[in-house]
């Protein structure tokens, strides 16, 4: 019983500082604004990101209609390999705008820009990660709950074993 | 029997030394340091330059945990009398001091391996990322300095408070010192061996040179080994009481 209280202090300790880990993690990310320039008809993808499981915010400003998708990694190869289409977030025809995603998953993002008009576009993106990452919240929660299961059973268990005898 | 009597006297150290909370307040120093930054080197391509992006609290960290888990082992058993209590016993005087230095330096290395690792899915790295080794590398050499300037004063002084304050005063003055220096001081080191191998290993000609990775790689090897082998000579021939 003492290894099982031990254990639960271990994971409810890791779970806290993960807890509060994942909170001194969630300070905003701001992006320094990009700006592109791009040719008529043009597809331009911007570099490949991380990105994690957290509220992001995406303004965009352009003096013409432009077309955004979001690609995640099979997108990307999507794209890059067989220039095939698959996005999981899609926005037309916006010239100024602000556009909130919330992502589920860790992993590689990028931005596709088409340029559907016959001028030459300045475009000004910039994008603001927040809130808390989702994946460490999930993992240090299941950790401290884990603990504290740990501690409760390591408690209770001997009283059961006392009454039985 | 040598090794047998070494195994009883780790688990003794471990109950002894690592009881609760040290281990976990270890633990939780460990993650506090490494992980507390968000993410900023956002870019997929060099996404792994996130791990080095929290070194300096980590060193400061990894300073304070040396120096008070190596001082309460050493120092403190010397003054607390545990020491003479367990030379009574048939022990030999080099497998008391081995027992001492494996058990402190590997729970803290895996402490730390451990915490390093969650980097690996917190951004999205291969396990075999090489970088990723290149770093804990940096850390076990690191370690192994910091532990033998830890035991050395923990035996010459051995009062437990003030060999804690002189683990602890002397890398940090040595650091202030250094400066930036790329041999003395560990920032300067770790950063050396840290872009050198991050040209090598993206396909890039070092521009780094080689003897000098070298020079970085046996520097804290050899104090180590020096600082090591009078700590285990002392501690054979010492007079405890």
């Amino acid at each position: 019983m003492r290894k099982l209280l031990r254990l639960g202090v271990i994971f409810l300790v890791i779970g806290l500082s993960l807890l509060l880990t994942t909170a001194l993690r969630g300070s905003p990310i701001y992006i320094q604004p990009i700006k592109l320039t791009i040719t008529p008809h043009e597809w331009v993808m911007l570099n490949p990101q991380l990105w994690m499981p957290r509220s992001i915010k995406l303004s965009l400003f352009s003096i013409s209609e432009i077309d955004v998708y979001i690609l995640d990694e099979y997108g990307i190869n999507a794209w890059c390999e067989e220039k095939r289409l698959t996005s999981i977030f899609t926005l037309n025809g916006v010239k100024q705008s602000t556009l909130e995603l919330q992502l589920n998953e860790r992993g590689k993002y990028a931005i596709l820009i088409h340029n559907p008009s016959d001028l030459h576009l300045d475009v000004y993106i910039s994008i603001t990660l927040y809130m808390l990452e989702k994946d460490l919240l999930s993992a240090s929660i299941a950790l401290t709950t884990m603990g504290i299961i740990a501690i409760i059973t390591s408690k209770i268990l001997p009283r059961y074993a006392t009454r039985g005898m | 029997m040598n090794l047998k009597s070494l195994f009883r006297l780790i688990i003794w150290e471990l109950e002894e030394n690592w009881s609760f909370p040290i281990l976990e307040i270890v633990i939780s120093a460990a993650i506090f340091s490494i992980l507390n930054q968000p993410i900023t080197h956002l870019e997929f391509e060099t996404r792994y330059r996130n791990l080095i992006s929290n070194m300096g609290i980590t060193h400061l960290i990894l300073i304070l945990i040396v120096g008070a888990v190596f001082s309460r082992s050493f120092a403190g058993s010397l003054s607390r009398g545990e020491v003479k209590t367990l030379l009574s016993y048939p022990i030999k005087r080099w497998i008391l001091f081995l027992s001492k230095f494996y058990t402190n330096f590997i729970v803290i290395f895996a402490v730390y391996v451990a915490v390093f690792s969650l980097h690996i899915p917190l951004l999205a790295l291969s396990p075999f990322e090489p970088i990723f080794y290149v770093l804990l590398t940096s850390l076990l050499l690191h370690l192994m300095l910091l532990c033998a300037v830890a035991i050395f004063l923990s035996l010459m002084i051995k009062n437990e408070i003030i060999s804690f304050l002189a683990s602890i005063l002397l890398p940090l003055g040595l650091e202030v010192i250094a400066g930036n220096d790329k041999f003395l001081s560990f920032y300067g080191r770790f950063e050396l061996f840290f872009n050198y191998f991050e040209q090598l290993t993206r396909g890039r000609l070092p521009e780094i040179a080689f003897q000098d990775v070298v020079l970085v790689i046996s520097l804290p090897i050899f104090i180590s080994v020096l600082l090591f082998t009078l700590s285990f000579i002392y501690f054979s021939n010492m007079q405890v009481d």
